[in-house]
């Protein structure tokens, strides 16, 4: 069966994202840098095969390439990536203006949502060039496809991922490796209140863990052979406003 | 007159858009890393245009701060910011090698330098334009930053160099929002293939003949730093007070492509 390595999967997202694959069949391996966080997801998913979990931090870099490679080397072949680390409130920061951001918290948001996504991929793409096949989903943000108030750093670093699974598209080719990416928005996540006063999306209501689960399981699919370098907007139309 | 505190004033950008808000009334501020070619540049613009000079390293975020506020002390007031530094002239290996080739040193510099720079110097001025009762903001993105890749091959092997210049760009949409209500326009341009201080224009002309119809861009020639600074000025200028949140595409229609 295929394998898919989600990053960031003790999140909300990473675990709707998890929950959608293994219903599809999908081999995991769970990594993120909440330990608890993590175990609670991999003893909540239904039964499969395989499910490995094991510890990540994408801003380092070594860390990073050692535990691709070792799960490459246990499961054979890493068939899918999905690079759902990141966020700005998940890693204890508050929205603020840019005027107002110090240069940590700037720096913070930029390694771990732009540079650990380029740790993550330059890591696996060793494995799928050996392979030659695999299909890679990097997680971006509605304000990644247009800024957003009080999060510069994070609308910065998402609009990068975007132009670099773009950039990315010839260079997976060659070894036949699609790359994509997701603007969610308006999202539910762990630090959520039911009632956090977020203006709904125009389909009435928030985006799912499982709505991008969906997305993520049709871009890894068969069924997206022939989609590589997209973004797919699933916000409910709040990317629209 | 008003004030506007250039980046990378020394090249081919910045010095041409120092000239251009010159002609449109502005004093200008000019900051480089290469202090001998921007007193180079600040002389040939003369003193009337040139309201200070400074050997600037962006990527210090003390040091942005440091000038950005001399410079408003010693002109009483800021009222414009253009961040022209970048290009890849300091980062040897940046461009030109698929990412997989590519090191994560290489990766640091370029965003430290096209990305977070954007940030350290509008993290200075903005602070000066809120008591100024506002100001104008354009950064230097680029056609790499609005869209990555084929079919334009030459963006290929300039994966994190794109990334950074998205960033820019939506750097610069965050910053039209959530400064407007303090009179602050941001707005960016995105240059095509234009010349630059590595790529003289006789150059551009020279690769201009041999490069093949196809990769040219629709207006069949590449660009002038001059009329990357016409944008700049107008995005700078009254005329454009209603203008917030854009990013120009400068590149003879490379877009399209």
């Amino acid at each position: 069966m295929a394998t898919a390595l989600i990053t960031g999967a003790a999140s909300l997202m990473g675990e709707g994202i998890a929950r959608c694959l293994t219903a599809r069949g999908w081999d995991l391996v769970l990594t993120d840098i909440n330990e608890a966080g993590l175990r609670s997801v991999a003893n909540n998913l239904p039964k499969v095969d395989r499910l490995e979990t094991a510890l990540m931090d994408v801003t380092d870099r070594a860390h990073v390439s050692a535990v691709v490679q070792e799960a490459a080397a246990r499961c054979g072949a890493i068939d899918a990536l999905v690079n759902c680390a990141g966020g700005l409130r998940g890693l204890g920061l508050k929205p603020k203006p840019l005027a107002e951001t110090p240069p940590e918290e700037w720096r913070r948001v930029v390694n771990v949502n732009l540079k650990g996504t380029l740790n993550v991929v330059h890591a696996i793409l060793p494995v799928m060039k050996q392979q030659r096949h695999g299909a890679i989903v990097l997680m971006a943000a509605s304000r990644g496809l247009r800024g957003g108030k009080n999060a510069a750093h994070y609308s910065a670093a998402k609009a990068g991922i975007i132009v670099f699974a773009q950039t990315m598209v010839l260079e997976c080719a060659e070894y036949g490796v699609r790359i994509n990416t997701i603007a969610p928005g308006n999202a539910d996540a762990r630090w959520k209140s039911p009632d956090d006063g977020s203006t709904p999306a125009p389909l009435g209501r928030p985006t799912s863990a499982e709505d991008i689960g969906k997305a993520v399981a049709w871009l890894l699919s068969e069924d997206a052979a022939h989609v590589t370098g997209a973004c797919i907007d699933v916000s409910g139309g709040t990317t629209l406003h | 007159m008003p004030i506007a505190f250039i980046t990378g004033g020394a090249g081919a950008i910045g010095r041409a858009s120092a000239r251009a808000l010159a002609r449109d009334g502005w004093r200008v501020v000019l900051a480089d890393i290469d202090g001998d070619e921007l007193h180079r540049v600040a002389a040939d613009l003369g003193e009337t245009a040139v309201a200070g000079a400074f050997a600037l390293d962006v990527t210090d975020f003390d040091a942005v701060n440091g000038a950005v506020q001399k410079a408003a002390e010693t002109n009483g007031g800021l009222q414009g910011l253009v961040t022209a530094a970048g290009g890849l002239r300091y980062i040897p290996g940046a461009k030109g090698a698929p990412f997989s080739d590519t090191t994560p040193e290489s990766w640091d510099k370029l965003i430290e330098v096209h990305l977070n720079a954007v940030y350290y110097t509008c993290h200075a001025a903005l602070p000066i334009f809120f008591r100024c009762g506002g100001g104008a903001i354009v950064n230097i993105a680029s056609g790499a930053g609005l869209r990555g890749g084929p079919p334009q091959i030459r963006q290929r092997n300039a994966s994190v160099y794109s990334a950074a210049k998205a960033g820019v760009i939506a750097l610069t949409q965050s910053l039209a929002q959530e400064s407007a209500a303090q009179g602050v326009r941001a707005n960016c341009v995105a240059p095509g293939r234009v010349e630059s201080r590595d790529k003289s224009w006789e150059e551009m002309e020279r690769m201009q003949r041999e490069e093949s119809g196809a990769r040219l861009p629709p207006l069949g020639r590449f660009g002038r730093a001059r009329e990357v600074a016409d944008a700049v000025a107008f995005l700078m200028s009254e005329r454009a007070a209603y203008i917030t949140g854009v990013c120009l595409d400068i590149s003879g229609g490379s877009r399209l492509h």
